[in-house]
């Protein structure tokens, strides 16, 4: 039976980490390499790949690194591209929807003012004022407001 | 409920200086069927401090310190018994409890101006 020194479990634990940390950075290598869109475009909710931008009429030229490598440079133009035109669509919309929602406010605001009465009867009819008037003008005024009251 | 408008119309009459306003607020104020405005009315008069109006809320039935409603009649007193100058009220419920008038109205008049001598 091997006896288990402090140093030894130590070390073993250092080579089990070693060991995880070099499998967890060759996955993040792989997926890497998957992750072919650098500028996130979506479509319909999916991410799409790099691929998308291949060119339809793309000739068989695999064999030729020069040429992969400008293929690559296309397929990064194709989609920055892309990403560029969306950006600016949604910039679009909104301004629109912004300019929409102005007029609307504006209009309202508008209509609101139309139909508002600007009545100062309440300047008008303060009791010092109403004090200076005649009383038989105050007894007119004290049987209307009555009268409405009854109503 | 009373409008502001018909508030601010009782207040001014009881500041006017014409006295044909206390025959407004007797005729058309305190012969209302709504308590509220008999209420106003009554302490209108008061305000007044003449001789003309506390006569109207003092020495006739039904109406100001004798009204039929207690809470008119409260008001009344309450406006009397805050009344600084208290010389015309005074006078004028003298006169009331020594008239010929009818009994509930002079010992009306004697219960405030019992209230009045211990205020004072």
């Amino acid at each position: 039976m091997q006896k288990i020194s402090p140093l030894r479990a130590g070390l073993d634990a250092f080579n089990r980490f070693k060991a995880q940390r070099l499998q967890k950075s060759n996955e993040a290598k792989a997926e890497n390499t998957n992750s072919t869109n650098p500028f996130g475009i979506s479509f319909k909710g999916n991410v799409l790949q790099m691929d998308v931008f291949d060119s339809s009429t793309k000739k068989s030229s695999a064999a030729n690194p020069i040429q992969e490598g400008l293929d690559k440079v296309n397929k990064f133009v194709a989609s920055a591209r892309v990403a560029t035109m969306n950006k600016f669509e949604s910039i679009k919309q909104n301004a629109i929807s912004f300019g929409s929602k102005l007029k609307e406010n504006v209009v309202n605001t508008y209509n609101k003012l139309a139909t508002t009465e600007v009545n100062f009867d309440f300047l008008r009819n303060t009791p010092s004022r109403l004090q200076k008037r005649p009383v038989s003008e105050l007894e007119e005024m004290f049987k209307a407001e009555l009268g409405n009251m009854e109503v | 409920m009373v409008s502001k408008k018909l508030n601010n119309i009782i207040e001014a009459l009881s500041k006017h200086t014409d006295v044909d306003s206390v025959r407004v607020l007797n005729e058309i104020g305190t012969n209302s069927h709504i308590d509220e405005v008999r209420e106003l009315a009554s302490k209108a008069l008061v305000k007044k401090n003449i001789k003309e109006s506390l006569e109207v809320v003092i020495k006739n039935k039904g109406k100001g310190i004798n009204d039929l409603s207690a809470r008119v009649a409260m008001s009344a007193i309450n406006e009397l018994l805050a009344l600084k100058d208290k010389t015309t009220a005074t006078v004028v419920l003298d006169e009331t409890i020594n008239s010929e008038t009818e009994k509930e109205v002079q010992d009306t008049a004697r219960s405030v101006k019992a209230l009045m001598s211990f205020s004072a």
